[in-house]
């Protein structure tokens, strides 16, 4: 059994559509995130599951009972703000007691619980400390169990890395998936950093404007992405305009502004309609002599960075447009291309992928800056 | 364009030794950033060289002339703010062209400025709107107009970015280096983020607690690093704890529970504990190189769209960290497969054991 | 002690039933609506067939209109003046920082624990022959519009300093910073930006020492001599027994106060100059160097003679009689005039420990209801601005209302006065909680609720707890301000006389040793405020949130 269900869940605030129509499904012990920029919808989606919002239509079922008119506190489903809400005016420990005291637990059983999950995140030496005293990590491990302790099977993450360096945002991620899976927790993680979401999520909800924009793996995802959007918001894409020259099945050969012709996996273009092709920033493979059965655009390297774990190749294309390749460290270390080298920019025909053009322009498509 | 030189700053705020003893100095024309983890000074230092706040020791020069005593109006500086501060009572007109009013500057010189910074961040349309109308990228940019709007020739950006979205961060670092290298500016940029300062910078000093602790290009950095905190902190590292076999100059032998290691160079006497530090990307599985071989079983495996993360057990209780590139074609190593994984030696790091202990020195 | 427990528990669950918590908002709007807006507002229409009295009586109409008109006046005067010297000194406690700075920030709130009809008779003493004007040899000034002015001026600018403090200190630094790094100098940085920033705050702070000064009755009396303003004019009607006058004077009044209200706030009053450009040279001077200092010099002299000196006087002045002689045994044995004293006393604390109590239980939903908009923006909006309009009311002027409305119910002379009083410091209450709410975040609450709390178990444990401080003030606050209360209680009361009252009855018809026994009485209720205030002080300081 399903254990969050929403269906054509609306919610407004004055004339702004918060969430429109969503329909969703999220199982038992799913892992969830939902991923979209600022604006989109997320914490209101949060919230509507939590109980903190009413919906104006629709129904949201948790557990195959309908909690439209069910308060909060009756919901079981925990609620984890940014800056994780920890308790100011109470230690470790009563922040942690504090749902199973509200719920009328037990004391002893209170107790109990409270000192495993405690013993559980090694913070047990900090019971009496105050919020303001624990580092970002700890507030983090604290704001977890107290969910946890107060029995809630549902854990509804805000932003939870928001608020850390970016450096632990990248150690306490996994942790987040282990607790999770540890506990048996369904967990609904709302996110704007695309990375986070691709490498914990069990699924991916991606949100845009109240509505669902694409759900699906990771991978599906990150590999097939539905729409222009979802293709340029999910990883590092290089985008080339064209116009359809010829349909076969889901191949399209098209024209490129920037000279020469491409193929590209497409659904539903017809001939001569104009279109955008994304291409991940990895795919494009820049090599000294054109290939066969692949794409080749040629260019002329302008600049090469240092990333971290990959390079950034910037090329100039004939006709002036400029895309960025990512080559993996280790071989752009014993690569022989340098700067104003002339490249061919190869990339295979499943790696491209091609949607109509948008219509209101590309730049406000993408929400470019 | 001003040089900026600074010795022997240090700051304390009550008992709390914020800036110790910094020293740096910043060419004409460089974008370099100081990256570091919360609270390590970084901002601090910034506000001193700003004149935001007094140093209480130390000196700090712009093109050799000392500024210890200028007040922050005459400094010359551009400072753009981690929560953007645009005046919320103007409009984007309004606060691009304050600084040039409140110079005294000609109404001639005022119109043409604004409007040139306007164009130039593709704001121009914009121009009557309130800061809150526009979005959080876009209103960084503003702020940056408007930094730069009076003339000023350095910039100071205090973390710039971190209040905005990841997809604007990684899109909006590579146009703040555009605009300054386009305008011939010098920046000094803080920020805990390392993708930034890798993506932006000409060089990058690392602080920690305080301390200025080294600084370089960022592929020496990354690829080089001199300190156990850099290998820790810029990009991933995995930290082991292994025995120095033979040591050398050039090259030496460590030991990592059953494994020998042809590392980087590093004095110490044969038999001493050192920590080692290896990339995750550095380390490929299945590789063709002939260089140091490691042989261990995955454990764990995530998706991480460019690439597929590993964890391969190689000792009784070491784990090493492998990042390598994913495929779409779904060739990907499965959990319990028996691997070997290759290093370069170069990529073999080797630091003296710190005395405090691995956890101490990293958590800083 | 389980029992207890219990209870809450039960309360508990029934807070989650909406139904429940609809009811018990309700109850709240309700009192609001019927027991505090209702008589203040439509009292004084029932009223409005006496008001042929005066339309006819061509002296007694234009009387009652300069009267009212002076009131503006006034008013208007004086708040401006306090603005003037009043921001200087809030940036200065704000942006500074030194020993001396800590003592001025504390002076500040002197004048404000200090009972008005203290005050009242303090600055008739510190501006008469015996005060330091005698001292220089100087003319003294006797009771008239200049003492009023004086002594408007001194009770409204710790008001305005105290509420331009706390929007500076709301402020976000990070503008003028921005501004400086800019090139601003600190002068152009404070008047392009912090100025405007603050606007809000400056219109706040306008609104409500004007408030302050349109009613005030009790010391304005003492040192009026025949100038007559409002609330004078209304007592004087009073005292003769015409009730047309009262209606006439009242509804102006209140219509004035309306006006300049609701004006002030619509036309959203933006601090802003039009700046073109900076004129360097002069700003540069006006930023460092010898003039600022001046500047300084001058706001804490205007600050310490025309409010410190004259609040400290009394106290100084008759501390020594008062514990002299024979008189501490007068005094305390309730003989002669001392016997009405004593009654005074109890009937004002009485009557404030009502109020107190009474305004607590029903201004906290309320407060909530507005802070947390429980039933939406708007509905929050209006219930604010409707909860404020009874400062926007003179409170001579509410007290009259209040008299016409509960008269068809033969309501008994206290709780009269226990009505009128609620009525006033119902929007002071309001609006520090709203205000304490307010800078709680709602998702600790939200947490609350979803880690199992139901509303009322997530207000009394998370909400309750970090605003303390607040309610204890506010609930000082409101104590102090029904103690202080004279227009209203004035206009409402016939033979009960609270001590304020009495006092000012003592000013007005002197009998032989009245000067010392006021002085006695002011400074026994001057101490009486200090304990108080230091006891909630001491009660605030063991319980700051960690």
């Amino acid at each position: 059994m399903p254990s969050i269900e929403l269906q054509g869940v609306t919610k407004r605030f004055g004339d702004v559509v918060a969430i429109d129509k969503v329909s969703v499904v999220i199982n038992d012990r799913e892992y969830v995130c939902v991923l979209g920029p600022t604006g989109s919808g997320k914490s209101t989606l949060l919230r509507l599951i939590a109980g903190l919002v009413i919906p104006e239509n629709g129904s949201i079922i948790i557990d195959g009972e309908k909690v439209n008119e069910v308060p909060p506190e009756h919901r079981n489903a925990a609620l984890m703000p940014q800056n994780y809400a920890l308790f100011p005016h109470m230690t470790a420990w009563e922040n942690v007691a504090y749902g199973p005291t509200s719920r009328g637990v037990d004391r002893d059983e209170t107790m109990r619980r409270v000192s495993t999950l405690l013993k559980t995140v090694r913070l047990q030496e900090w019971a009496e400390a105050y919020p303001s005293q624990l580092s970002g990590g700890m507030q983090q491990r604290i704001a977890l169990i107290r969910s946890l302790a107060s029995g809630a099977k549902i854990l509804l993450l805000d932003e939870p890395l928001g608020a850390l360096d970016a450096r632990l945002r990248l150690d306490l991620r996994r942790h987040l998936k282990r607790f999770a899976k540890k506990f048996d927790l369904t967990v609904v993680h709302v996110t704007h950093d695309q990375s986070e979401a691709v490498s914990i999520a069990d699924r991916i909800l991606l949100l845009r404007h109240g509505r669902i924009e694409q759900e699906g793996t990771p991978r599906a995802v990150y590999f097939t992405p539905g729409t222009l959007f979802a293709a340029s918001f999910v990883g590092d894409r290089v985008l080339l305009e064209g116009v359809v020259r010829e349909v076969r099945d889901e191949i399209v050969t098209m024209e490129v502004e920037e000279g020469g012709q491409i193929s590209a996996m497409a659904r539903g273009l017809k001939e001569g309609e104009l279109t955008v092709v994304t291409i991940r920033c990895e795919s494009l493979r820049l090599a000294d002599h054109s290939a066969e059965d692949v794409n080749n655009l040629n260019g002329r390297v302008t600049e090469i960075r240092p990333l971290g774990a990959y390079f950034r190749y910037s090329v100039e294309l004939e006709g002036g447009k400029r895309v960025h390749s990512h080559v993996p460290a280790l071989q752009a270390l014993g690569s022989p291309l340098h700067v104003g080298s002339q490249v061919h920019v190869c990339f295979a025909a499943q790696d491209a992928l091609a949607y109509k053009y948008p219509e209101r322009g590309l730049a406000l498509e993408v929400e470019a800056l | 364009m001003p040089t900026v030189d600074i010795r022997g700053v240090r700051k304390k705020f009550g008992q709390f030794e914020a800036v110790r003893d910094a020293t740096m100095s910043v060419e004409n024309g460089e974008y370099v950033s100081i990256i570091g983890p919360s609270g390590c000074g970084k901002t601090t230092l910034l506000r001193m060289i700003a004149g935001i706040i007094h140093q209480d020791d130390g000196d700090v020069r712009f093109d050799g002339e000392l500024v210890n005593e200028k007040p922050m109006e005459e400094r010359g500086v551009g400072y753009v703010f981690q929560d953007i501060a645009l005046f919320p009572h103007m409009d984007l007109w309004g606060n691009v062209s304050y600084g040039p009013r409140a110079k005294g500057e000609l109404a001639d010189h005022i119109r043409a400025i604004t409007l040139e910074m306007l164009e130039m961040m593709k704001l121009s349309q914009r121009y009557r709107e309130p800061p809150s109308n526009l979005s959080g990228g876009m209103q960084q940019k503003a702020a940056v107009a408007r930094a730069v709007a009076p003339g000023n020739k350095l910039m100071l950006l205090d973390e710039p970015l971190s209040m905005l979205d990841a997809k604007v961060r990684s899109e909006l670092r590579f146009e703040l280096r555009r605009i300054v290298k386009d305008l011939g500016l010098t920046a000094i940029h803080v920020t805990h983020d390392q993708e930034e300062a890798m993506a932006i910078s000409d060089r990058i000093f690392i602080m920690r607690s305080g301390s200025l602790v080294e600084n370089g290009v960022p592929s020496d950095l990354y690829f080089k690093p001199s300190h156990l905190f850099t290998a820790y902190f810029l990009g991933e590292s995995n930290i082991l704890t292994g025995r120095m076999e033979e040591s050398g100059d050039e090259e030496c032998v460590v030991r990592i529970g059953h494994n020998h290691l042809r590392a980087c160079g590093m004095k110490a006497a044969n038999g001493t504990k050192v920590a080692i530090a290896i990339r995750p990307e550095l380390a490929e599985i299945d590789s063709k190189t002939d260089e140091n071989h490691i042989k261990g079983t995955i454990r764990a495996r995530s998706f991480e769209g460019s690439f597929m993360r590993y964890i391969v057990q190689v000792g009784d209780n070491a784990f090493l960290r492998v990042k390598n590139q994913a495929d779409r074609s779904g060739h990907e190593h499965p959990v319990g497969e028996n691997v070997t994984m290759n290093v370069r030696t170069e990529h073999v790091r080797v630091y003296e054991f710190p005395a405090g202990g691995l956890n101490k020195e990293i958590r800083g | 002690m389980n029992v207890g427990r219990q209870l809450l528990r039960f309360l508990g669950s029934l807070s989650s039933i909406k139904s429940v918590s609809l009811s018990a908002y309700g109850l709240s709007v309700g009192y609001f609506l019927f027991l505090i807006l209702g008589p203040a507002t439509l009292g004084i229409l029932s009223g409005l067939g006496s008001v042929g009295q005066v339309i006819g009586d061509q002296a007694l109409m234009s009387r009652a209109l300069s009267a009212v008109l002076a009131s503006f006046v006034l008013a208007i005067s004086v708040s401006i003046l306090d603005i003037v010297a009043g921001l200087p000194l809030a940036w200065l406690i704000v942006r500074k920082k030194g020993v001396w700075l800590d003592m001025l920030d504390a002076l500040v709130d002197l004048p404000l624990i200090i009972p008005t009809v203290t005050l009242g008779f303090s600055v008739l003493l510190f501006w008469s022959s015996g005060g330091p004007l005698g001292f220089l040899g100087l003319p003294p000034l006797t009771p008239g519009w200049g003492l009023v002015v004086l002594l408007h001026f001194s009770f409204s600018y710790p008001v305005v300093v105290r509420v331009l403090v706390g929007k500076m200190l709301e402020l976000n630094l990070v503008y003028e910073t921005a501004a400086r790094t800019l090139g601003a100098t600190p002068f152009t940085a404070a008047r392009t930006v912090t100025v405007p920033l603050l606007s809000s705050g400056i219109v706040a702070s306008f609104l409500l020492a004007f408030a302050r000064s349109m009613s005030e009755t009790g010391a304005t009396i003492m040192v009026a001599g025949v100038f007559e303003n409002g609330p004078i004019f209304i007592r004087n009607a009073l005292d003769v027994g015409l009730e047309g006058p009262l209606v006439v004077t009242s509804l102006a009044l209140t219509a004035i106060s309306v006006v300049v209200f609701y004006a002030v706030k619509a036309l959203k009053v933006n601090l802003q100059l039009p700046f073109r450009r900076a004129n360097v040279d002069v700003e540069k001077k006006l930023s460092r160097g010898l003039i600022p200092k001046i500047g300084v010099i001058i706001t804490v002299a205007v600050f310490f003679v025309f409010v410190v000196f004259p609040a400290l006087l009394l106290s100084l002045k008759y501390a020594p009689a008062a514990v002299s002689g024979g008189a501490p045994g007068q005094i305390l044995s309730g003989s002669g005039i001392w016997g009405d004293f004593w009654s005074g006393v109890i009937l004002s604390y009485s009557i404030g420990l009502l109020v107190t109590v009474i305004n607590l239980l029903f201004s906290l939903p309320m407060a909530v209801l507005i802070a947390r908009k429980r039933f939406g923006r708007s509905v929050s909006v209006v219930l604010d601005s409707l909860s404020s309009v009874p400062i926007v009311i003179p409170s001579v002027a509410l007290g009259v209302s209040m008299k016409f409305f509960w008269r068809n119910f033969a309501v008994p002379e206290f709780w009269l006065i226990v009505l009128s009083h609620l009525s006033i410091t119902y929007p002071y209450l309001v609006a520090t909680l709203v205000s304490a709410l307010d800078d709680i975040p709602t998702y600790l609450e939200e947490t609350a609720r979803t880690l199992g709390a139901d509303p009322l178990t997530s207000f009394s444990t998370i909400t309750l707890p970090l605003v303390r401080y607040s309610l204890l003030s506010g609930a000082i606050l409101t104590f102090t301000r029904s103690v202080d209360e004279t227009g209203a209680t004035l206009a409402v009361s016939s033979t009960m006389r609270t001590v304020p009252v009495l006092l000012v009855d003592w000013v007005k018809k002197p009998f032989p040793g009245s000067e010392l026994a006021v002085g006695v009485g002011t400074s026994i209720l001057l101490l009486t405020s200090v304990a108080i205030l230091l006891i909630l002080k001491t009660l605030s300081r063991g319980k700051r949130v960690a």
